[in-house]
């Protein structure tokens, strides 16, 4: 008896969330800020949240039966199913991707090696002493660190 | 209860604090160095110039001690090394450390040092070492850097890229899906993910071998692509946003 | 555990939701398991995974990879919040002290309770068990963690944690017998 109860504990795996209920839950706890009061009200926005995809969500299904679906304006499309596609998300993991910062820092430490090294050259006269004081207060401007 | 809140402070705005003094230091440093060559292009007494020569040579030091500070705290702060590159990450942490030591060296001569030829000669030491020594190093640790920093750059993509796919695979079946540009801005995209994903592989071996300035080259192109594949998702959204209010 | 994990919650702490993200798409299955078989209903489990996530997330920074695994600091806040649940609920059978001396099997009613051996049944009697039995069967064999792993949650010893699997399995056999000789209408003390 005991092997065929381990067997049926391990059948247990079978139970899986709901994946409307993972989808929703996935987006609210990402879109929550970390000190947002949100947790106060996350029940009822979980539960209308919910029954608005689903019913959406049945929505399109009758429409596509009935073949009406080349009509069906996107709005009738539940905002959840297609949450990537958000702009304002987008927009913002752009400007955090910080492309530009990270080749800039590069560019700074080719720049700062080649100019002090060449400040340390006691040959320099003072035409040339001026211009490499020049050439690395613009690294300073340009710093980006 | 002022002790509290002060002790609690540093803890919280440290690490703020570490960066922004960093940034400082270096600032500090180079302006230094501007200073210095701008009173040395004057004319100058013996005592002048040995002083402003020396004052140069700190400013050097410094600066190159806050910029290893600053390289330092980059290279630690890489997360997910494994292998040969977490090898090489700690060979380029203790090359920063002998670095270093090379600089505490130069300070106790300087500090001591009271003839205008030896302070030059000290000059002329230190140019060559950071030409010969610092340069190829510096170099290394950038390229390095920024592979690292493109992989978390390239995973982020990624993610998007993943998300966007899951979340269109559900609408697929949907008319006003099937004939929208959607899917194909998605195969773009999924193009330059793919492309950006090569170059990050590229550059990564490349590390392993030497300072290869290539590797900078590769990261740029590998940031273009994944650009690219932003501008695809960017567009995706727009005719999506146009489509939803007609 | 998730390939490039300690790299992932990194990334979260400093406050990056697509990296959180991937942590909630591998877990969550799990997680929702564990809830699932010690509660009531699957409203209430989803109300309480929701809780454990957001929990997780908010508090992401308060997480230290040096001291366990990011599994077991998730099954410690479900734990948490399915105490706070049982708490305001008022059946909860807890056969812990129950002494498993008065209990003989015979030979008949196992074969009997073998066939009575479905899902549900299975499901309903790990709800009776107590907290302690609950966490180690559902983490042992429905989610096959290993000892130290489930040690690092409940904050107990392996040794400890094998005895109580012991100590679950039976209680669970018992649990299952009782409520087939109920249906059956026997009475078996």
């Amino acid at each position: 008896m005991e092997n065929n109860l381990f067997n049926k504990i391990k059948l247990l795996k079978q139970i899986r969330p709901e994946a409307g209920f993972a989808l929703s839950s996935r987006r609210i706890i990402l879109d929550t800020t970390k000190k947002s009061h949100y947790q106060i009200l996350f029940k009822k926005q979980l539960q209308q949240t919910f029954i608005l995809s689903a019913a959406m969500g049945m929505a399109v299904v009758l429409l596509v039966i009935v073949g009406r679906i080349s009509s069906l304006p996107l709005e009738g499309l539940s905002p959840e199913l297609i949450s990537s596609l958000n702009s304002k998300d987008l927009t913002l993991e752009q400007e955090n991707l910080n492309f530009n910062i990270q080749l800039a820092e590069a560019k700074y430490y080719k720049e700062s090696t080649t100019q002090v090294t060449m400040a340390l050259n006691n040959d320099l006269d003072s035409v040339a002493m001026q211009k490499q004081a020049e050439n690395i207060n613009s690294l300073i401007k340009e710093l980006a660190l | 209860m002022k002790k509290i809140v002060f002790i609690l402070m540093i803890f919280v705005l440290g690490p703020f604090v570490v960066r922004g003094q960093t940034t400082i230091n270096i600032k500090t440093a180079l302006q230094g160095i501007v200073d210095n060559l701008e009173q040395l292009s004057r004319r100058l007494t013996g005592n002048e110039e040995l002083k402003i020569r020396k004052a140069a040579l700190k400013n050097v030091i410094d600066l190159a001690t806050a910029e290893s500070n600053d390289l330092k705290n980059k290279l630690i702060k890489l997360e997910g090394l494994e292998g040969d590159y977490l090898k090489l990450r700690d060979t380029l942490l203790k090359e920063l450390g002998n670095h270093s030591n090379y600089y505490d060296s130069i300070n106790s001569v300087l500090e001591r040092e009271t003839n205008l030829v030896k302070i030059k000669n000290l000059s002329t030491q230190l140019k060559d070492w950071r030409r010969i020594v610092y340069h190829p190093i510096l170099q290394r640790i950038i390229n390095f850097i920024l592979v690292f920093e493109g992989r978390d750059v390239l995973q982020l993509a990624e993610i998007r890229f993943n998300n966007i796919s899951s979340d269109l695979r559900k609408v697929s079946n949907l008319e006003i899906i099937k004939d929208s540009p959607l899917n194909n801005l998605l195969v773009k995209a999924e193009g330059s993910l793919n492309k950006a994903r090569e170059l990050q592989s590229a550059s990564m071996l490349i590390i392993l071998k030497s300072s290869n300035n290539d590797t900078q080259k590769l990261i740029e192109d590998e940031l273009d692509k994944i650009r690219e594949t932003y501008s695809y998702f960017v567009e995706m959204s727009d005719w999506l946003k146009k489509a939803s209010k007609k | 555990m998730l390939e490039n994990e300690a790299h992932i919650i990194r990334q979260a702490q400093q406050g990056n939701p697509e990296y959180f993200g991937l942590l909630y798409d591998h877990y969550l299955a799990p997680i929702y398991r564990f809830v699932f078989l010690k509660v009531d209903t699957k409203a209430e489990a989803e109300d309480l995974v929701h809780e454990v996530f957001l929990s997780a997330w908010k508090n992401i920074e308060d997480y230290d990879h040096l001291g366990f695994p990011f599994s077991s600091w998730l099954y410690q806040i479900a734990r948490h919040k399915v105490i706070d649940y049982y708490r305001t609920k008022k059946n909860n059978l807890n056969i812990e002290n129950v002494n498993e001396e008065n209990f003989k099997v015979a030979n008949a009613v196992e074969s009997e309770l073998d066939k009575n051996l479905d899902l549900d049944r299975v499901k309903d009697a790990i709800k009776q068990l107590g907290e302690d039995q609950q966490n180690v069967l559902i983490m042992r064999f429905v989610e096959d963690l290993s000892y130290p792993e489930i040690s690092a949650v409940l904050d107990k010893s392996e040794g400890a944690i094998r005895l109580i699997q012991h100590r679950a399995i039976q209680n669970l056999k018992q649990i299952i017998r009782q409520s087939v000789e109920t249906k059956n209408g026997e009475q078996f003390i």
